[in-house]
């Protein structure tokens, strides 16, 4: 009876990994992957889950040996169809690729090769590529992965297909060779809501049809918890946890999976009420923001992108207000244009009851420090070149002259504590910190000028999910001490339902709905924003 | 009694600024690890001794003075009109005195033959021996044991020198707690190649004493000597030239590439303009220019050298006036993508005007780009240089230079039989500089290009 | 299409304009029109006279810029600059200073700078890409490493030693083909062989490195995973996918500088004797010829504007992200 189980065992088993050790060449030989071991089964989906840094993508590239030169595999197995293929030929290792392993990523644009058709591209994956019916052949490829006007699209090239269809493209691409196994590195990750759960479907379905098995890989656990069977937790190249899907997300044993857990929704905690009396911090009426565009290079026709048709909202202090939408929608071109960063084809932009765009010279710098704005990328908000405290001060002596140094060094080292920094960071330089931290000197910068407004432009988007809480949970902390309001861009509409008090929903730069967060979020009249709640992963139980 | 020559003064003004740099490099740790990376790199290290080689030649080349020297007539100290160099003093044992003409590299005798007059009156046509070196052998009166023993010496020289200097001076306390210079110092690598261009000078040095090691030209001066004074103006071209080129192209690839508009346009106007004269019509416009000036106001030019200082001075510049526009033109497209990157438009927010962004933040981060083109244009200039001579619209055939060399060389070329010894040396020194120049350049794009892989061996 | 081509005239224009007024100063500032004639006519023993008419026949006996004898626009038009300059928008180019008619000449010099350059260009790309793709393919080993350092020091020798060499062992050595020299037709081919081989041998060092790291780049990119992880051999990955997006880099840098081939190389037709628009202008430069001078330069700013026009339109051919509308 062992016996017989351990056979079933391995019979079922399609992949399995013992002991993988990766090094990476460089200034400090590292070690990033530390024993990771595990198991696919036939027709599994496992999710592997972690941060940046965890070595999830690592692992994927180790299995279908596409790693950098500079990565060296120590020592470990990896066992597929009987054969260690760590130790395969690469010749034979190619066969593998094209029938048997196939793999998707992250970046659908960038994965396309932009001077090929996509019939080009697509040939390619089949075996004999040169036969007469290889055309029908990918047609109905691409009709089965949800592309309707196949033929059609496999004559355009892949800067003339959206993100979703560039996705399923690639999906078309791994699965030309019916698989056995499917690795995909984090592949909805750039996409849109609405996408996501259309290729999340097209997943499972094809997992189905296919007997595939699926190897995800992403950092969120709501999206894994769509299509997973077994969960794969890895932190710092380590697998801290592996466990059936459905008794993980019941009782992760981990307390860094408990963590991870918790943090995928973040709760606000109590709130101030907000005082509706009070006159408005911000007053948006009838903002237009258009754009000429060229063509191309070449011709002289001009037309126009209407970024931003017509938009209008109201934030009162002390609250925050959220603008959500997916890609393209025009949510961070309204936040360039109550800065100042971009030009405003017609409309009103009171803060304050002072109109910020006929303030000019010395009484609109006199009034910058009362809005200010946060970024997203925490990587190329601050200036690598300077230190941490000339960055902070940067704003704060130029809007504030009549400081002295000590007044400004006093301020300084209050605000680096504030956000949560060692008063030595203020010596560093930005590469020395994470990008959580990054944020907070980007908060700090803003801070120290006490702003009545502060716009939010997916200040989280880059960040890992518990760093996420961290920075939230000071952006929170702010808001409750200095009564502060908040204009939070973001794509992410389970973020916003939980720390916004009204909502406005953009879609192509026209407002579809405004209003208080829980009317809209529960009693949604209109459509569009009904598609996009739905679409919303929710970790199943 | 000191003379400045022109050039003198804005070379050591480079020199002080590349002092000023490597102060600020000092206290900024991330510039600091990038050029740390260079010289950890064995290509960097190799090719930046050989260079600090050169440029130590050209530096000692640049101290120029007057001999003070008894005038029996007038009864008192006059100062020469010769100017001469430190670097001259030096090598006084290669240079003392010129032959008749030329010869061939070790050899005893000059290379064509001559009549002479005997004592008995039969006139006889040999090899007529050579005045100053050649055959005052200094060990033996076999040639091939002469230069054996001569080396030989050499080597325990240096080798003397080099066991005084490491356990004396680096063992002490100062080199062993500078993080950056001790592990320079332990390095085998740049001890090796310290260690063989010093031998190779001292060789050189002991060798070219005795010897014409590479030959005599036309008028009989040692070809070694020309080659050596020759490194000053290859390595002047190729610095100097930057004095002029950077601020135009900063200032304007800046101003092109971040304030756009009108202002871009202008720019862009200017430079395609530029480009579309061939640079051989501006050099030599402006060479023929300075030449008219000097024919007509002949007396703020008496002495010769100054006039050659001046024309090398000028050369540099128009160089600089006419390569402006690469680098402006790599400038302005890093200056459009910066005027986007998010650190910028927070300084916008902040209301900062455009010039303080554009110190503050645009100019740190391009750089690394600078720093590139520069240290890659370097080479291509000393090449340019041999080849503007040939057109004579280089330096005054009076100045010392390789393309000068090369090209009186290039007639002899058609001699029976061949004179090809001035031509080699011009070749192998210009070479040897280019060569670690580019070696060095390459070292210092890998560096500073964040994409770059790096090479951690 | 039209349009745009029309758009780049009109671009032109201004920066004709420019080159030619700067050609004009640079000439006249170093001489004066009178000091010019002195040159040609010998320096010794001419007359007022001579010089004058010498001027007179040629069309310099105008002030330069401004002839306030002249009213309203005239005082524009009468002057040497205006004149020189306008008959050169009708590309009549005039006659040069030693009396030659310019048009003829240049017609007849534009076909050996042609019969030189063109070749040395395909045959050094075809190598150059060849090189470089064999060290991409071995790219990070020691083939790769001796490659680049080869390159490097190929790239280092000066190219004087590369023609002074080659003519010496080609020529003087081996006795293959003549040294220098020229002659039309079919003849020219053995004249022709030893400049255009010395010209790819110097480009080598160069060449390669620069398409070399053109590949590099495009290696390190995404489609190139995508590309392997369908299972494509590592050459199919280099021809099929790495060199079609390199090639529009380089299509467009070789497009570039394709008008600008009639010009020649000025030192390769110098050493070689090549009867050519390179030497042409040289000679003109050295001799102070101003009519030819500014006739070159005119000659090759059209050039340069048109190499940069027909890089634009080269771009929308190889590049489908890039289209005409």
């Amino acid at each position: 009876m062992h016996l017989t189980r351990e056979l079933i065992k391995i019979m079922n088993n399609l992949l399995k990994i013992k002991n993988l050790c990766l090094n990476i060449k460089s200034n400090s030989d590292e070690e990033i992957l530390k024993n990771i071991s595990f198991e696919i089964k036939k027709s599994e989906v496992v999710s592997l889950i972690g941060e940046s840094g965890s070595g999830k993508s690592l692992t994927a590239l180790s299995i279908i040996r596409l790693l950098e030169k500079s990565c060296k595999i120590k020592k470990g197995e990896i066992i597929f169809s009987g054969k260690n293929i760590l130790r395969i030929e690469e010749k034979e290792m190619r066969m593998i690729r094209k029938k048997d392993i196939s793999m998707i990523f992250q970046e659908p644009m960038r994965s396309l090769n932009p001077v090929m058709s996509i019939r080009d591209q697509l040939k390619e994956s089949y075996m004999d590529y040169n036969s007469k019916d290889i055309n029908q052949e990918i047609i109905k490829n691409l009709i089965s992965v949800g592309i309707k006007d196949a033929d059609r699209v496999i004559n355009l090239y892949p800067h003339q297909l959206s993100g979703g269809m560039k996705q399923r493209v690639m999906i078309a691409m791994a699965i030309a060779c019916k698989p056995k196994l499917l690795i995909a590195d984090e592949p909805t990750t750039s996409l849109d809501v609405t996408i996501q759960k259309q290729v999340l479907d097209l997943l499972i379905e094809l997992k189905e049809r296919l007997n595939m098995a699926i190897l995800f890989i992403t950092h969120d656990l709501s999206v894994a918890s769509q299509i997973s069977d077994k969960i794969i937790v890895m932190k710092s190249g380590e697998i801290i946890e592996s466990n059936p899907s459905n008794i993980f997300f019941q009782n992760p044993e981990n307390l860094y999976s408990q963590s991870l857990l918790e943090s995928s929704s973040y709760k606000r905690k109590l709130k101030k009420n907000i005082n509706s009396e009070s006159s408005d911090v911000l007053d948006v009426k009838n903002l237009k923001v258009f754009f000429k565009e060229k063509n191309s290079i070449l011709s002289r026709n001009f037309s126009y992108i209407k970024a931003v048709d017509d938009v209008s909202f109201k934030i009162k202090p002390g609250s925050t207000h959220a603008i959500v939408g997916e890609s393209g929608s025009g949510k961070t071109t309204i936040a360039k244009a109550i800065m100042g960063l971009s030009h405003v084809t017609s409309g009103n932009i009171k803060i304050c009851n002072k109109n910020v765009l006929t303030m000019n010279g010395l009484e609109k710098r006199n009034f910058r420090k009362n809005y200010q704005m946060i970024f997203q990328d925490p990587f190329s908000s601050l200036n690598p070149r300077m230190r941490v405290g000339a960055i902070i001060k940067e704003g704060l002596c130029f809007l504030r002259p009549e400081l002295d140094t000590k007044d400004v060094d006093k301020i300084l080292y209050e605000i680096i504590k504030n956000v949560g920094l060692d008063e030595s960071s203020l010596g560093k330089y930005p590469h020395q910190f994470s990008g959580g931290q990054r944020q907070r000197i980007a908060i700090a910068r803003v801070l120290v000028l006490n702003p009545k407004l502060l716009i939010c432009d997916e200040p989280t988007s880059s960040l890992d999910v518990t760093v996420q809480k961290q920075v939230l949970d000071l952006l929170m902390e702010i808001q409750d001490k200095t009564n502060i309001s908040y204009l939070f861009i973001s794509h992410d509409i389970k973020l916003i339902s939980n720390i916004s008090d009204t909502i406005s929903v953009m879609h192509k730069g026209k407002m579809v709905e405004s209003g208080i967060t829980s009317d809209i979020i529960n009693n949604t009249a209109n459509d569009y924003t009904r598609n996009l709640l739905q679409s919303v992963p929710q970790i199943k139980k | 009694m000191f003379t400045f020559l022109l050039t003198d003064i804005f070379f050591y003004m480079i020199v002080i600024s590349i002092i000023l740099y490597v102060n600020y490099v000092r206290k900024t740790p991330d510039i600091r690890e990038t050029w740390s990376y260079v010289f950890r790199n064995k290509t960097g290290i190799i090719s930046s001794v050989v260079l600090f080689f050169f440029i130590s030649t050209a530096l000692l080349d640049s101290i120029h003075f007057k001999e003070k020297l008894y005038d029996t007539e007038a009864d008192k100290y006059v100062y020469t009109s010769e100017i001469k160099s430190l670097l001259d003093i030096i090598l006084l044992p290669i240079h003392k005195n010129s032959e008749k003409s030329y010869s061939s590299p070790f050899s005893s005798h000059l290379y064509s033959k001559e009549t002479v007059k005997f004592t008995n009156n039969k006139d006889k046509r040999i090899y007529p021996d050579l005045l100053y070196k050649g055959n005052h052998n200094k060990y033996s009166d076999d040639n091939a044991y002469n230069i054996f023993i001569t080396g030989s010496i050499s080597i325990i020289k240096i080798l003397v020198l080099s066991f005084f200097i490491y356990i004396i001076i680096f063992r002490r306390e100062i080199f062993k707690n500078n993080s950056f210079l001790d592990p320079l110092i332990r390095n085998k690598v740049f001890f090796t190649s310290l260690f063989s261009m010093s031998l190779i000078t001292i060789l050189l040095y002991d060798l070219g004493s005795q010897y014409y090691i590479l030959g005599t030209d036309k008028v009989g001066e040692d070809v070694l000597y020309k080659s050596i004074k020759s490194i000053r103006t290859g390595i002047l071209i190729g610095t100097l030239t930057t004095i002029v080129m950077l601020p135009f192209a900063i200032f304007l690839g800046i101003f092109a590439g971040y304030i756009g508009g009108i202002v871009d346009d202008f720019i862009q106007y200017i430079y395609t303009t530029l480009n579309s004269i061939p640079s051989v019509l501006l050099i030599a416009s402006a060479i023929l220019m300075l030449q008219v000036y000097m024919a007509n106001n002949p007396l703020e030019f008496e002495n010769i050298y100054e006039r050659a200082d001046l024309r090398l001075f000028f050369l540099c510049m128009i160089l600089g006036l006419t390569s402006w526009t690469g680098l402006c033109r790599l400038l302005r497209g890093e200056s459009m993508k910066l005027r986007e990157v998010e650190y910028v438009q927070a300084s916008q927010t902040f209301g900062l005007n455009k010039f303080s962004i554009i110190i503050r933040h645009i100019v740190p981060n391009i750089m690394h780009i600078v720093i590139i083109t520069v240290v890659l244009d370097f080479s291509a200039l000393v090449l340019a240089e041999a080849v503007l001579s040939y057109v004579n619209i280089g330096v005054d055939p009076t100045t010392y230079s390789w393309g000068n060399m090369i090209n009186a060389a290039r007639l002899e070329m058609s001699r029976e039989p061949v004179v090809w010894w001035s031509l080699f040396s011009a070749f192998l020194f210009m070479f040897v500089l280019v060569l670690f120049a580019n070696l060095f350049s390459d070292v210092v794009r890998d560096a500073f290009d964040p994409r770059a892989n790096k090479n951690y061996e | 299409m039209i349009k745009y081509i029309f758009k780049r005239i009109i671009y032109a224009i201004p920066i004709l304009i420019g080159v030619n007024l700067l050609t004009f100063t640079l000439f006249f500032v170093v001489n004066s029109p009178d000091e010019v004639a002195r040159l040609h006519l010998g320096n010794k023993r001419v007359t007022q006279e001579q010089i004058t008419s010498w001027n007179e026949e040629r069309g310099y006996n105008n002030p330069l810029f401004y002839n306030s004898s002249e009213s309203g626009l005239n005082s524009f038009k009468e002057t040497i600059f205006y004149e020189k300059s306008f008959k050169l928008f009708l590309f009549d180019f005039g006659m040069s200073d030693s009396g030659r008619d310019i048009k003829y000449d240049i017609k007849e010099r534009m076909w050996p700078s042609l019969a030189i350059a063109l070749p040395s260009l395909l045959v050094g790309l075809f190598i150059n890409i060849t090189f470089a793709l064999f060290f991409v393919f071995f790219r990070s080993t020691k083939v790769d490493y001796l490659g680049v350092i080869f390159c490097v020091a190929l790239m280092s020798i000066s190219s004087l030693f590369y023609i002074i060499g080659g003519q010496y062992l080609i020529s003087k050595l081996l006795h293959l083909v003549p040294i220098s020299g020229y002659e039309h037709g079919y003849e020219s081919i053995k004249f022709l062989i030893l400049p255009v081989v010395i010209s790819v041998i110097y480009g080598i060092g160069s060449g390669t490195r620069w398409y070399r790291s053109l590949f590099l780049e495009e290696i390190e990119k995404d489609y190139v995973r995508t590309a392997k992880s369908k299972g494509l051999s590592e050459s199919a990955v280099l021809f099929n996918h790495v060199f079609k997006n390199a090639l529009i880099p380089i299509l467009t840098g070789v497009v570039v500088i394709l008008p600008l081939l009639f010009l020649g190389s000025l030192i390769v037709e110098s050493f070689f004797g090549i009867p050519g628009l390179g030497s042409y202008t040289i000679d003109a430069i050295q001799s102070q010829d101003f009519a030819i001078v500014r006739a070159m330069v005119f000659l090759g700013t059209i050039l340069y504007i048109l190499g940069l026009v027909l890089t634009d339109i080269s771009y929308t051919l190889v590049d489908p992200r890039v289209r005409l509308k």
